[in-house]
């Protein structure tokens, strides 16, 4: 091969201006033939390069990992939309099963118990539960008075709290005093100070 | 046409050794970009709907992968101060003959300077270079216009030629 030639392409090559073929062909050259020991670094940029084009993934089973984590992705995908859907569904039909449930049991027992009111007990018998009832009240009512009797100590608390605060009133007081004789002091110290 | 599993098998993933090489350009970490290939395929998988309507799912591929590795690359970046400070000094250490030697003779030495360009010089230099992308493609990917696609690619080319006669030079 015309070195002259080469050496012209080489020059391109490393401009950015050489085309596929003219790098083919310095790869070639390269890669083949009887390199001059002043084209070594071209030589060996060549051979690495190409020496790198031929690297592949190492792993034989990769493809198989590949396609096995795709499809695990994809079927749970499909599940989740799927029982998403049952989700729903499931949840709809309880909710009306509850509505109807509760409805049915509480008119029942509304019915029933009125039922129960009217066929078995007299007038009298129920004004007689009625002033039992208030009586149950007013015992519970006055209990709870006393109760609230005991509570009313619990104001004595507060009040020694609020006596507890003005004392901290005082001590601040105090305390600004002290200051105030500090500054007495060196009122004192300065008005003694010219004397010597 | 609908992306179904069969589809992304036949047409996504034959990608995944250009996708790995970019990976490992991008990481120098092979592992590492194994692991990033595998959730760029993840995450090509959860927009196939995208997929569809594209014109050049292999460019979108590239464009995810090279966010995800900048992603990790930040990631990285904010490991601890003293983590990075004893990289910086391996990287910047005195390096021993066996350690040149060792280099030199992998051709993979190259690679190793690689690492040493920008992100973006980095990734211009491997998808011409080593995958032999088109200028409208890298660009594409790289959201670059033709023009400073070219001039990247030429700096990065020049710096490798020179950081390899610099450490060759300074190495014998």
């Amino acid at each position: 091969m015309d070195l002259n030639r080469i050496k012209a392409i080489l020059a391109d090559y490393y401009e950015g201006n050489t085309g596929r073929e003219e790098e083919d062909l310095l790869k070639r050259f390269f890669t083949t033939e009887d390199v001059p020991p002043e084209m070594e670094a071209d030589r060996m940029l060549f051979m690495s390069l190409a020496d790198a084009s031929s690297e592949g993934i190492p792993d034989i089973d990769f493809d198989e990992k590949v396609m096995a984590a795709i499809g695990k992705n994809e079927r749970k995908k499909v599940r989740s939309g799927r029982s998403r859907m049952l989700y729903m569904v499931s949840g709809i039909a309880a909710s009306i099963l509850l509505l109807a449930g509760s409805y049915l049991l509480l008119f029942d027992r509304q019915v029933q118990e009125r039922m129960t009111y009217d066929v078995y007990y007299t007038e009298q018998e129920m004004m007689l539960a009625y002033e039992e009832a208030k009586n149950a009240l007013i015992l519970v009512s006055s209990v709870m008075n006393t109760g609230t009797e005991e509570l009313r100590s619990l104001t004595k608390i507060s009040d020694a709290k609020r006596e507890l605060e003005a004392m901290h009133r005082f001590h601040q007081g105090a305390s600004e005093l002290r200051a105030l004789s500090v500054f007495e002091e060196t009122v004192s110290g300065l008005r003694q100070s010219p004397e010597k | 046409m609908q992306m179904d599993t069969n589809r992304f098998k036949q047409d996504i993933l034959p990608l995944k050794n250009k996708l790995y090489r970019f990976a490992c350009s991008m990481l120098s970490d092979m592992d590492e970009a194994q692991d990033a290939v595998q959730e760029v395929f993840m995450r090509l998988w959860k927009t196939r709907k995208k997929l569809e309507d594209i014109n050049s799912p292999e460019a979108f591929a590239m464009t995810v992968t090279r966010n995800y590795c900048l992603d990790r690359i930040k990631a990285r970046r904010t490991v601890s101060i003293e983590q990075t400070q004893s990289l910086m000094y391996t990287e910047t250490g005195e390096e021993g003959p066996e350690r040149i030697a060792e280099m030199k003779d992998a051709a993979g030495y190259v690679r190793k300077l690689m690492e040493e360009l920008p992100e973006q010089q980095k990734a211009i230099l491997h998808m011409r270079d080593i995958e032999g992308c088109d200028f409208e493609e890298i660009g594409e990917v790289l959201g670059m216009n033709i023009n400073a696609v070219r001039v990247n690619l030429s700096r990065a080319r020049k710096r490798i030629r020179e950081l390899y006669i610099n450490t060759v030079e300074h190495g014998s």
